[in-house]
């Protein structure tokens, strides 16, 4: 099982996450994806012993992942779990999302932070962002969504190689979930705790935060209109 | 003619030396260049052909005729800017797919080398 931790600028939390991955789960490997931090992340996870790839320039948070993607396709896995490099993601659940796809329930499974209590709470805009968009893809895919915009997941290799190949690269929240269950993919959602970010901002903030509702929309409007792909 | 369409008529002739001078300096592509030159004759023709110009403007009745040669030039400008934006959509699709690639290469890489300086450790240790 690889984690995968996209990171950019995150010199200050990025020790303290590979240390809890690694308390949480002394078996799982762990790969940073650097997204050309400007900062010292891609030397310090290298100074932790873990595998980095080091983009030559921001991709973005989709990007990113997906270069996980691929790398965990190269390498071989059979399990990935997403998590963020700002310390928001408590490490302690990785077995609680993974365990459906090990049990061969899921073919994905997203950690929600509305399905737990004691979480922090995010500011109103967001919150209502991610209840609108949870609305939209549990209306889309006919089934329950809480928390599409967790970037807590766990995937097999039936979905990340989907993924390796086409993934949504500016938001990839709801998106991708429509596109895996487009694909024919499992989705199943489980409680998860989050905490406040040990550092950095939301890579949505100012102008984004209100571009990001149109380009969500519009990418899911049009993700409609083409015929979907099936994972083999 | 009136001056709007010698205005317009000398507009054309100024864009389509300037690609032509470009293109020959190897700094325009030829498809770019093609297209900046249609758009340059198109503001020439317009401009200097009375009888199309005339035509024209009973068809779509502009109020004067130098307006459908800007309404023209508008409009090829849009289907232009949109050209770009596919090309640049499709090059910024192009740049992502080779920085990934670049990452991916360059972490197998470091991988390979880690197993190989694992495995002459390991090498090392048995024959002493």
């Amino acid at each position: 099982m690889l984690a995968i931790i996209p990171a950019r600028n995150e010199e200050d939390s990025i020790k303290r996450v590979i240390d809890e991955v690694r308390s949480a789960d002394p078996q799982i490997d762990i790969l940073v994806v650097n997204d050309a931090s400007t900062d010292r992340t891609s030397l310090m996870a290298r100074k932790l012993g873990v595998r980095v790839a080091d983009l030559p320039f921001n991709l973005g948070i989709g990007g990113a992942v997906q270069t996980g993607f691929k790398i965990a396709q190269e390498l071989g896995y059979q399990i990935v779990v997403q998590i963020d490099a700002d310390g928001q993601h408590d490490p302690t659940c990785i077995k609680d999302i993974v365990d459906p796809l090990l049990d061969g329930e899921a073919d994905v499974s997203i950690g929600s932070r509305h399905m737990s209590e004691g979480n922090q709470e995010s500011t109103f805009t967001r919150y209502a962002g991610i209840r609108f968009f949870s609305w939209l893809t549990s209306w889309v895919i006919s089934q329950r969504v809480t928390d599409c915009s967790s970037g807590f997941r766990a995937l097999n290799d039936k979905a990340f190689r989907w993924f390796a190949e086409d993934y949504p690269i500016d938001f990839p929240d709801a998106e991708a979930l429509i596109a895996a269950h487009r694909a024919g993919l499992r989705i199943c959602e489980g409680p998860a705790r989050f905490r406040a970010r040990n550092n950095g901002r939301s890579s949505l903030r100012s102008w984004r935060l209100l571009y990001y509702p149109f380009k969500e929309t519009l990418s899911i409007a049009m993700m409609m209109t083409k015929k979907p792909g099936k994972t083999t | 003619m009136s001056n709007a369409l010698l205005i317009a008529s000398l507009a054309g002739l100024a864009i389509l030396g300037w690609v032509l001078f470009l293109y020959r300096g190897g700094r325009l592509k030829e498809d770019h260049a093609l297209l900046w030159i249609s758009v340059s004759i198109t503001i020439v023709v317009l401009s200097t052909w009375t009888a199309l110009l005339v035509a024209i403007n009973q068809v779509v009745g502009a109020a004067k005729t130098s307006d459908v040669v800007f309404a023209s030039f508008v409009a090829l400008l849009i289907m232009v800017s949109i050209y770009y934006s596919i090309k640049i959509s499709e090059l910024t699709e192009q740049n992502r797919k080779i920085a990934q690639e670049i990452a991916v290469i360059k972490t197998l890489n470091s991988e390979n080398a880690r197993q190989t300086s694992d495995q002459s450790k390991r090498v090392k240790e048995e024959t002493h």
